[in-house]
């Protein structure tokens, strides 16, 4: 094996993107190609890695220009990874199993259709926060202007389970003031929920979440296990309290041995809901705790400077996440 | 001008996880089954290491003497090899401190269970990012390889494991500008340190070994590790020749 080498900086070359590319653009210079021009770009630019998101389907235009890059970035010996971002996996990704380096997956299910097509042992990358984790005060979020806050929903197909659980888990917080916003199916709503909505702070997630005390994980199509939504990284940097509808699996990353608790509550009905939200609405100096923990989590694990030099790694790089401005304890 | 670097693995021999003192001897016939072992893989993992560092195995003060003479004899060829005796006046912590340089500039201390095995040229890997580290803002850093191997000792079965917590993690500290070290056996546990410390997951390699042997404490193998192909596998690995028979068969 060759040794590491040193990076100060990661140059990836990133195609198919859908949200890989706001998020690492944050930690790396990321160059987004295009399936019509990526062959001038990577000539005048040759990166560090290319990366091929994944989870969504990668649209016709790239179906058929992706065999030619990924050949194209084997002969010139750049590392080859995909990184599916979502809960299922594009067939066309399955069939050029053989031309990735490596392979990552947010999930079980999507891991698994991996190893299934002949992909040599993937492994597990969950998203993270872009977001400073570090730049906002800690302390005193009962000031705050919101209770609770949902941002996005159910997606295209999500499972009628799901559905069913978020609706109740949703009325769990009306009682406390809930506003939910970017939800992907709104007339889905039933009308209870839909007086809730707010449009007018659509895309505007990081400033909601900063006014908010507690935000509901609600992104996703199901339940899935191993798959922590971005929102939960994001909610975490900006200082709001989680509480989960889905399975967040790894639990020892919000999960406190002393004294042992979650830092984020799982819910899978209206009164479990009602119960973690009193709890932690109810409870400034519990929450302040929660929340801090969180954060800390987060700040020492899932930023995107963490993912790239994860990345980096696999490529044979070594590099080292930035380290934050100030400490995440202030 | 490059940093001065320390870098000392740590194991626990004859002394319990969390515990100073016998507690770590109460089980009759744990050291005789334990020697065995660390010969078979641990000890000829570190030998086989192409890097320069301390290997620093602890003991309890009441262990038989006549283990720690086959550990010492078993060690003799190895330089970096370090016993460290605890007691109830003088305990990990202080067994770990005194093996630090005050004046080191990066302070690296490495996680390996006595009945477990490193990959060959894991430490030569943890250190290439000591310049970075030492470059960096980090107070501190934890490097986690989160790729091995969980090998069936009964069975001689290899099994993919991925744990992004593994019990085999590296501390980065600066000693020479901190009122004093922590070192990695000495902070909060491998499940939680990244909770406690900036961590970095190196996907370079497949780095470790957890052996199990029916006598472990925690490690078992579970459903969801998937099998890997034995001599591929254990190839990443300096092991002793009566290791593993079938990888020899």
């Amino acid at each position: 094996m060759s040794p590491p080498r040193e990076l100060r900086e990661l140059r990836i070359a990133l195609a198919g993107s859908r949200r890989l590319g706001c998020g690492l653009a944050a930690a790396c210079d990321v160059e987004e190609l295009s399936s019509q021009g990526w062959r001038e770009q990577i000539a005048d630019r040759r990166p560090h890695i290319l990366l091929v998101e994944g989870g969504e389907g990668v649209g016709s235009a790239w179906a058929e220009e992706l065999d030619g890059l990924l050949a194209s970035c084997g002969q010139e010996r750049v590392p080859r990874m995909l990184w599916v971002t979502g809960a299922s996996v594009d067939p066309v990704l399955l069939n050029l199993w053989e031309h990735f380096d490596r392979a990552f997956a947010v999930g079980i299910e999507p891991l698994m259709r991996l190893i299934e097509a002949g992909f040599s042992v993937p492994s597990l990358l969950w998203l993270a926060t872009a977001l400073p984790v570090d730049d906002l005060p800690v302390a005193d979020t009962s000031s705050r202007a919101d209770s609770v806050v949902c941002v996005g929903g159910w997606g295209r197909d999500c499972t009628a389970e799901w559905r069913d659980r978020l609706i109740e888990i949703l009325r769990a917080a009306i009682p406390h003031g809930l506003r939910i916003l970017d939800f992907a199916e709104p007339r889905a709503l039933p009308s209870d929920l839909r007086s809730h909505l707010d449009v007018a702070a659509s895309g505007r997630r990081a400033e909601a979440l900063r006014r908010a005390k507690l935000t509901i994980a609600a992104e996703g199509a199901a339940p899935v296990e191993l798959v922590v939504p971005e929102i939960v990284f994001d909610a975490a940097a900006c200082g709001a309290a989680v509480v989960s509808p889905g399975t967040l699996g790894s639990a020892l990353d919000f999960w406190t041995a002393e004294p042992p608790h979650r830092l984020i509550p799982e819910v899978r009905s209206r009164e479990e809901a009602a119960a973690a939200m009193d709890h932690l609405l109810g409870d400034d100096q519990f929450r302040e705790r929660v929340v801090h923990d969180c954060r800390r989590v987060v700040a020492y694990n899932h930023t995107y400077a963490h993912r790239a030099a994860t990345l980096a790694s696999a490529a044979g790089y070594r590099l080292i996440p930035d380290a934050p401005a100030r400490s995440a304890h202030s | 001008m490059p940093p001065r670097v320390q870098h000392i693995v740590e194991t626990r021999f004859s002394v319990r996880p969390g515990g100073d003192g016998p507690q770590g001897l109460a089980i009759e016939g744990w050291l005789e089954e334990r020697l065995p072992l660390l010969r078979r893989f641990c000890l000829p993992s570190v030998m086989a290491q192409d890097a320069e560092f301390t290997w620093l195995v602890l003991c309890d003060a009441d262990t038989d003497p006549e283990i720690l003479c086959e550990l010492r004899g078993a060690a003799r060829s190895l330089p970096a090899f370090e016993l460290g005796i605890t007691g109830p006046e003088h305990g990990i912590r202080q067994a770990a401190l005194a093996a630090v340089d005050p004046d080191t500039d990066v302070l690296i201390t490495t996680q390996l269970d006595s009945d477990d095995a490193l990959a060959d040229g894991c430490l030569a890997a943890i250190q290439a990012y000591a310049d970075s580290f030492h470059r960096s803002a980090h107070p501190d850093l934890v490097v986690n390889f989160p790729r091995g191997y969980r090998l069936d000792a009964r069975k001689n079965a290899l099994y993919e494991d991925r744990m992004s917590n593994s019990s085999f993690p590296s501390l980065f500290e600066r000693p020479s500008t901190r009122n004093e070290a922590m070192t990695v056996l000495c902070g909060p546990g491998h499940a939680t340190l990244r909770q406690e410390c900036f961590t970095h997951q190196d996907e370079s390699m497949h780095a470790w070994l957890i052996v199990v042997h029916g006598g472990n404490v925690i490690n078992r193998i579970r459903s969801d590790h998937p099998r890997a192909d034995l001599a591929a596998g254990l190839s990443r690995f300096s092991l002793a020749d009566d290791a593993v028979e079938i990888f020899h068969g």
